[in-house]
């Protein structure tokens, strides 16, 4: 018993360790405390940001203690001031999607209720202000919507514009192929506004377009094509007196209508149509063989391009199938057949009636045509078609254009062909051995050889008449026997027997036109003062043509008048330059590009 | 600390097989008031230092003591070892609707030493004495500060040490019945005070604001209630 009390004495006292109490507490004003407020140096309620935006901080904390500031753009956190009183913060708008978003700033300080918290950097109290912050990386484009014809016109509407920031549309347009690019129009400053109405469109390819701008930036281009193939070409009408008519739709949009104009190529301007009648909506031409050509309506305005074509439909056409570049041509003397010979060496027969093609003879031998084709004529009779190249003479049978004959020369010469009658035709070489003779190519023996001649010579039609240009004398030459009938003096240019009439001679003599009514008695005569230069003459039926030395114009001359019947102007090309030749038979004229011209 | 308790008892186990003198051995449960000058004045600082309108709401009170004292009785006097354990402390607090403050001090003590009681009067059943006791004090001063803000606390606790020397002078009067005795002793403890440091860094020492080093003392009244047993008896 004793041991135990001393034991249990012993363990009371040794685990009895003081331990403080009481506490005291104190009652502490939280609405005590001081306002805070926070605001943004020169901020409105919604604040635009179209860029980097520096933003500043105004704080009035009272005797608080600022401890750091969080901005926040809705729930992104983009940045944090800390309480080294920073005040200055950026927003680029190009980190945030476009449209409105909520800036918020979140002032932290201390409480300022003296708090144990307070005191221990443990409480804090928050002040947080709110703006509307609209994020705008404009422009951009609009969606273009719809684009038709209306009255005439032509509308089209756009997506409304909802970006925060706007100032105007603007409208362009551009025709295809028309001016240098898009062409303003106008500006539109109210945004509701969506609608616009083409006074200017006529027809054509045209692309419309909207851009948005704001303050000196401009979004890419909002486009929108309209296609009105109007007016449209229809086919060619043949009419009777070789004339062609051209009609087309007319066009739809009176609104800037000019004028519709015609033009067919390798025409002047004097084959023209013009016309600022909406409703005039065909033309009449005279119609024309050879090669094809092309004919081109244009439609064109009054305002925005007023010297350009709008634009322009076109069609080809070709009447009958010529070769574009002939070289030579020569009629048969019954005026029903005429030949053609073209570059490539075809030579074709054609009925003149209708102007279909009744044979054509191709050269196998390139060599023969390439360039230097000099003459082509056809035989009295009709039997006989020949031309001559640099190096000899071909001879084909002309009722089926069959090949007769070649004849070389011997050596490279320049030389003409008079074909006469029958097998007989005069050679005038005028080369390096330069001879005439004539020469029967059916029994290939020469009737008559001239000799040295360094001019040329020319026999009439009838082959009782020759010229010879080396003595300004005419012969006659009667069973291989050549008899000066008169001698010419004067400087000639050209000279030719009338096909009809081989006693008549017509040339070009001292800058004059001179025609020798008979070359047996010269003082009968008719000479006719010209100002131009004269052409070549081939064939002389009843009046004769030459050109112009600038070869802009042909001149039809009444030869025993001495009248200008008609003044062709000829269209260049190529062939033209080359062998100028243009043809008398009738009342038409045939050039050498193949056009055919109706001679009043 | 418990460690020095338990040896101690362990020694005192043999006196009870003393031959020829009366034994007893005194529970003495009681109260003990220190002084604690030096650390009421730390506490002080703190309360100035806290920066919040705190309180002393504890400032080591009188708290009970515990002696324990095997006495070897001899006619005029009595010799023992007396033993006793004393713990008192403070508080500086402070609270509000945010958290808590409290900066404790608490101080414990182990004396022991050795007990000359003289008696004075002998009555049949009672003895008055004077006694003298000379502990050797051995201090723990747990310096422990909690704070509890918005729901999240903190608690840094840390201990110091001291060993110094006392004397205590005491008057006692007693009562036998049969083996127990009961009694009532008070006396007054003069402590010399000494350093407290760091257990484990000798030389740190535990400082108040004007940085002068701390010192227990734990001069002070004590009133015992005694409660002996007479272990042994030789007629």
């Amino acid at each position: 018993m004793r041991y135990f009390l001393f034991l249990l004495g012993t363990l009371f006292f040794v685990s009895c360790e003081y331990e403080p109490k009481d506490n005291i507490y104190k009652e502490v004003d939280k609405n005590g405390r001081q306002v805070v407020t926070i605001n943004l140096a020169d901020a409105k309620d919604t604040i635009i940001l179209d860029g980097t935006t520096y933003f500043k901080l105004d704080y009035n904390l009272g005797s608080l203690n600022y401890w750091y500031a969080l901005i926040y753009v809705d729930s992104l956190l983009i940045d944090s001031l800390n309480y080294d009183h920073s005040e200055f913060f950026t927003i680029d708008p190009k980190d945030f999607d476009y449209g409105y978003k909520t800036l918020k700033v979140k002032a932290v300080t201390n409480s300022g209720t003296n708090s144990l918290a307070d005191l221990n950097s443990a409480e804090s109290m928050t002040t947080t202000k709110k703006w509307v912050l609209g994020i705008d990386n404009y422009p951009i484009a609009t969606h273009m919507l719809d684009v038709k014809a209306v009255d005439g016109k032509i509308k089209f509407t756009w997506n409304k514009y909802t970006r925060l920031k706007f100032e105007s549309y603007l409208i362009y347009s551009n025709t295809v192929g028309v001016g240098d690019g898009m062409v303003y129009l106008k500006e539109i400053p109210n945004r509701g506004d969506t609608v616009f109405t083409d006074d200017y469109y006529v027809g054509g390819n045209t692309v419309f377009g909207v851009c948005i701008k704001v303050k000196e930036q401009y979004s890419p281009m909002a486009e929108i094509v309209y296609l009105d193939s109007t007016p449209g070409l229809y086919p060619l009408q043949v009419l009777a007196d070789n004339k062609i008519k051209l009609t087309w739709s007319k066009c739809r949009y009176p609104g800037n209508f000019n004028k519709y104009s015609l033009s067919r190529s390798y025409f002047n301007n004097a084959d023209y149509f013009e016309s600022s009648d909406i409703n005039d909506t065909s033309a009449v031409f005279d119609n024309f063989f050879g090669q094809e050509y092309f004919l081109s309506l244009v439609v064109s305005s009054k305002e925005h391009f007023p010297n350009w074509d709008l634009y322009s439909k076109e069609l080809t056409y070709s009447w009958g199938e010529r070769s574009n570049n002939f070289r030579l041509l020569a009629f048969s003397n019954d005026s029903n057949i005429y030949y053609l010979l073209n570059d490539w060496g075809q030579l074709q027969k054609i009925n003149r009636a209708d102007e279909t093609i009744i044979k054509t003879w191709e050269n196998g031998n390139q060599n023969d045509w390439s360039g230097d084709m000099i003459h082509l004529d056809v035989s009295a009779d009709n039997k006989y078609v020949g031309y001559s190249i640099a190096t000899g003479l071909y001879i084909l049978n002309a009722p089926d254009l069959s090949f007769r004959k070649y004849i070389s020369y011997g050596s490279y010469m320049f030389g003409s062909i008079n074909m006469l009658d029958q097998n007989l035709c005069l050679i005038n070489s005028d080369c390096q051995t330069p001879t005439t003779f004539l020469y029967d190519f059916v029994s290939e023996d020469t009737i008559i050889n001239t000799g040295f001649r360094n001019k040329g010579m020319i026999v009439s039609k009838d082959g009782t008449f020759i010229f010879d240009m080396n003595d300004s004398s005419v012969y006659q030459l009667d069973n291989k026997t050549l008899t000066k009938i008169s001698t010419i003096d004067g400087s000639f240019s050209w000279y030719n027997f009338n096909p009809i009439n081989s006693t008549q001679l017509i040339c070009w003599k001292d800058n004059k036109l001179t025609v020798f009514n008979d070359i047996h008695n010269l003082a009968n005569q008719n000479v006719y003062d010209f100002p131009y230069l004269p052409g070549n003459i081939d064939q002389i039926t009843g009046r004769l043509g030459g050109y112009t030395e600038l070869e802009t114009e042909y001149a039809i001359i009444d030869i025993n008048s001495g009248q200008i019947l008609k003044k062709i102007p000829i269209r260049t090309c190529n062939c033209l330059a080359w062998l100028p030749h243009y043809y008398l038979f009738a009342n038409c004229i045939y050039s050498a590009s193949g056009f055919k011209l109706r001679v009043e | 600390m418990k460690k020095i308790t338990f040896l101690t008892f362990i020694l005192m186990l043999p006196s009870l097989y003393l031959i020829g003198q009366n034994f007893e051995f005194y529970i003495c449960p009681g109260i003990c008031h220190s002084n604690m000058t030096e650390l009421k004045g730390f506490q002080s600082d703190r309360l100035r230092a806290m920066g919040v309108p705190g309180e002393i709401t504890d400032n080591f009170p009188a708290t009970l003591c515990f002696t324990g004292e095997p006495r070897l009785k001899f006619n005029k006097f009595s010799v023992g070892i007396q033993y006793s354990y004393a713990s008192t402390g403070s508080r500086v607090s402070y609270s509000d609707y945010s958290g808590v403050l409290n900066l404790d001090l608490i101080s414990s003590s182990h004396k022991i030493g050795p007990s000359l009681a003289f008696s004075a009067y002998n009555f049949p059943h009672m003895n008055i004495n004077l006694d003298i006791n000379t502990p050797l004090i051995f201090t723990k001063v747990t310096k422990k500060d909690y704070k509890e803000i918005n729901g999240e606390s903190t608690s840094i606790k840390s201990d110091y040490y001291s060993r110094s020397i006392g004397i205590q002078p005491a008057a006692e009067i007693t009562y036998s019945l049969s083996f127990i005795i009961i009694g009532l002793r008070a006396g007054y403890l003069l402590d010399t005070g000494a350093a407290l440091y760091e257990k484990h860094n000798r030389g740190v020492y535990l400082r108040n604001m004007t940085s002068s080093i701390v010192h227990s003392n734990w001069t002070g009244y004590k009133i015992d209630f005694i409660l002996g047993f007479l272990l042994s008896k030789y007629k």
